[in-house]
């Protein structure tokens, strides 16, 4: 009998859905996957492998010659380094204003608070058009300076906004009896604050410095100088406007080869030189924003 | 009778502690400082600053200095009068509603696909893998997508070489090119963003699907009248939030892919707006365009926040 009732159990939807369910994701899985298997594999591959065998996902006849050429050239450094500082820098902004700006604003006694949050939301809902902040950026002198890349986005409201909720709920006693034992709110945010909440802390700082890295249009605005050219506007000339002026900066007396048309081999290994810090700092978000992020909501 | 007795503690505590305790206060609103100091400068100011679009701007004489537009709103009759404006708008619409019809449901069912998955380590791998292309830039994928659809040697053409059919130049087909613009769009966001819907599914009551169990439904009719319903405000609130920004299509991404070949298609508010104002200069002519943006913007976001009280009790505002 029990057989029976476990036979009729097994019909043919409940057979087929979990398969038909699954194939659907993996077949998700592997569109995503895939575009990056190939511009890999085409980067390490002889530029006459790839004509011969224009679809690939592993490498055939692996060289490394299109990455040689590429990190042949100064300019390409000068991105590279363009875009460090740019992330660096700019992340630690962005977290010491937004966690300076969070911690009080989660306090929702404290007189003004209530304001500046309504000011937020309103200039996150109605915001400046891009010629206005182009002009002030233009009267503070940002133009042309790195400075550019940095400042005017220092704080995005919606990540403020994460980090006062991650504050407020951070349990009211420790910070009570760090003030009764006569802690500075200093302290309190530095030694209490900011460690319990880590996790979070961590995520939003993880995805400053990802935005910043992917940033390129700030710098088609603000930045006129090749030389303070981002690793992606690079990428973007090379790619996109495919030609190697920029990347050669003007040395292009003894490259002949390069000159008309950029081998995709090439362009491919310029698109891993810009990918590969993301891949390598992508399993950390993974950790701890499923961590952080879901075991927060969950607890709530 | 403790409650008492603590309150006079703390009362006494407090009484000496209490010029400390606006010590203490000053400390916060200097936190305060940086961030205020922020959104005035490059939040404020700008917003301020917009009022040029009602002025003859003149780069010397500054935003106050500039004398005022005759007619007041000269740049907008102007704007509104030029042909290719119109056209710029009718591409916005366009594209935003076809991102919208495609891309808005599509992590939603990824989510609900997701949530049926009863292995967890498929689980999580498919998720690891979707939740990369939305760390990815857009010129990254704008690289991915012109060798992919490259006419000549891209993988997609070859694929289409196979079955006799001839070559599309994809990224410089007007017909083709907002399809391009959607669907690399959905590659790079759907999976990231299953995760508000799967956190939302996941705090539904599990004793509601039990009790369906018991009553016999299957797969189907769980879905159907438990896990939609169940998710159905965070739905709307996020329909509420894209309609808000309706006019904001992806400007990154327009950007690096279009190409003068397309334009017709693919010119967009935002790069009418980089063009006439960055590139020619016209500084007071494409704030007005941008203040037009802004406005329209912000009145869909009030409109659907309204229109959704109405509907569901669910609202932003």
């Amino acid at each position: 009998m029990v057989l029976g009732r476990r036979l009729r159990y097994i019909t043919l939807g409940r057979m087929l859905f979990p398969a038909v369910n699954g194939t659907i994701l993996l077949a998700m899985a592997v569109v995503t996957l895939y575009p990056f298997l190939y511009v890999v594999s085409v980067s390490m591959s002889s530029y006459r492998a790839f004509m011969l065998h224009p679809i690939m996902a592993i490498p055939r006849e692996i060289t490394f010659a299109a990455y040689a050429k590429i990190f042949g050239y100064p300019t390409v450094w000068r991105s590279y380094g363009v875009t460090v500082w740019v992330t660096v820098v700019g992340t630690i902004v962005d977290m010491t204003v937004t966690i300076l700006m969070a911690y009080p604003l989660s306090k929702s006694r404290l007189r003004g608070t209530g304001t500046i949050l309504v000011a937020v939301i309103f200039v996150m809902v109605f915001h400046p058009a891009l010629i206005p902040k182009f002009l002030v950026a233009k009267q503070l002198g940002l133009i042309d300076s790195l400075w550019a890349l940095v400042l005017p986005t220092a704080v995005s409201p919606f990540n403020l906004i994460l980090m006062k909720n991650f504050f407020q709920s951070v349990p009211a006693s420790l910070e009570e009896s760090a003030l009764i034992d006569g802690a500075s709110y200093t302290r309190i945010l530095t030694r209490i604050i900011v460690p319990v909440s880590m996790h979070a802390v961590a995520t939003i700082g993880l995805f400053y410095a990802v935005e910043h890295w992917n940033n390129y249009f700030s710098a088609v605005v603000y930045i006129r100088s090749m030389t303070k050219w981002p690793l992606q506007l690079l990428l973007r000339e090379v790619v996109m406007q495919n030609n190697m002026d920029a990347v050669m900066g003007g040395a292009a007396v003894g490259d002949l080869d390069m000159v008309s048309v950029v081998p995709l081999t090439v362009q491919m290994a310029t698109v891993v030189a810009a990918t590969i810090p993301i891949l390598c700092v992508y399993p950390f978000i993974q950790k701890y924003f499923t961590k952080g992020v879901m075991l927060g909501s969950i607890k709530e | 009778m403790s409650g008492l007795t603590q309150r006079s503690e703390r009362k006494s505590l407090s009484a000496p502690r209490r010029l400390r305790i606006l010590g203490h206060r000053t400390e916060l609103y200097l936190f305060l400082i940086p961030g205020v100091v922020f959104f005035i400068l490059f939040r404020y100011w700008p917003l301020f600053g917009s009022v040029i679009a009602f002025k003859d701007y003149n780069l010397r004489l500054g935003m106050w200095g500039s004398p005022w537009m005759k007619p007041l709103f000269g740049h907008f009759i102007s704007l509104f009068g030029n042909p290719s404006f119109f056209q710029v708008f009718r591409n916005t619409i366009i594209i935003s509603a076809l991102k919208l019809i495609w891309g808005f449901p599509a992590p939603l069912i990824l989510a609900l696909l997701l949530n049926e998955v009863r292995t967890a380590s498929f689980k999580r791998s498919v998720q690891t893998i979707i939740y990369l292309p939305h760390f990815i830039s857009w010129p990254i994928i704008a690289g991915l997508l012109v060798a992919f659809l490259s006419p000549d040697g891209g993988v997609v053409n070859i694929l289409r070489g196979w079955f006799g059919l001839h070559p599309i130049f994809f990224l410089a087909n007007p017909k083709y090119f907002r399809g391009v613009l959607v669907i690399s769009s959905m590659w790079k966001d759907a999976g990231w963003g299953t995760i508000i819907y799967l956190a939302a599914i996941a705090s539904l009551d599990p004793k509601i699907y039990e009790a369906a169990i018991m009553d016999g439904a299957n797969r189907l009719q769980q879905i159907r009248s438990i896990t939609i319903p169940g998710i159905l405000p965070t739905v709307v609130i996020l329909l509420i939030l894209r309609l808000g920004s309706i006019l904001e299509v992806g400007f990154e991404q327009v950007f690096i892919l279009y190409n003068p070949s397309v334009y017709d298609v693919a010119d967009v508010l935002e790069t009418f707006i980089y063009r006439t104002g960055i590139l020619h200069a016209r500084f007071d002519y494409a704030t007005a365009a941008g203040l037009f943006l802004s406005v329209v913007g912000f009145v869909m976001i009030l409109t659907s926040n309204w229109i959704s009280r109405r509907l569901n009790q669910q609202a932003i505002f």
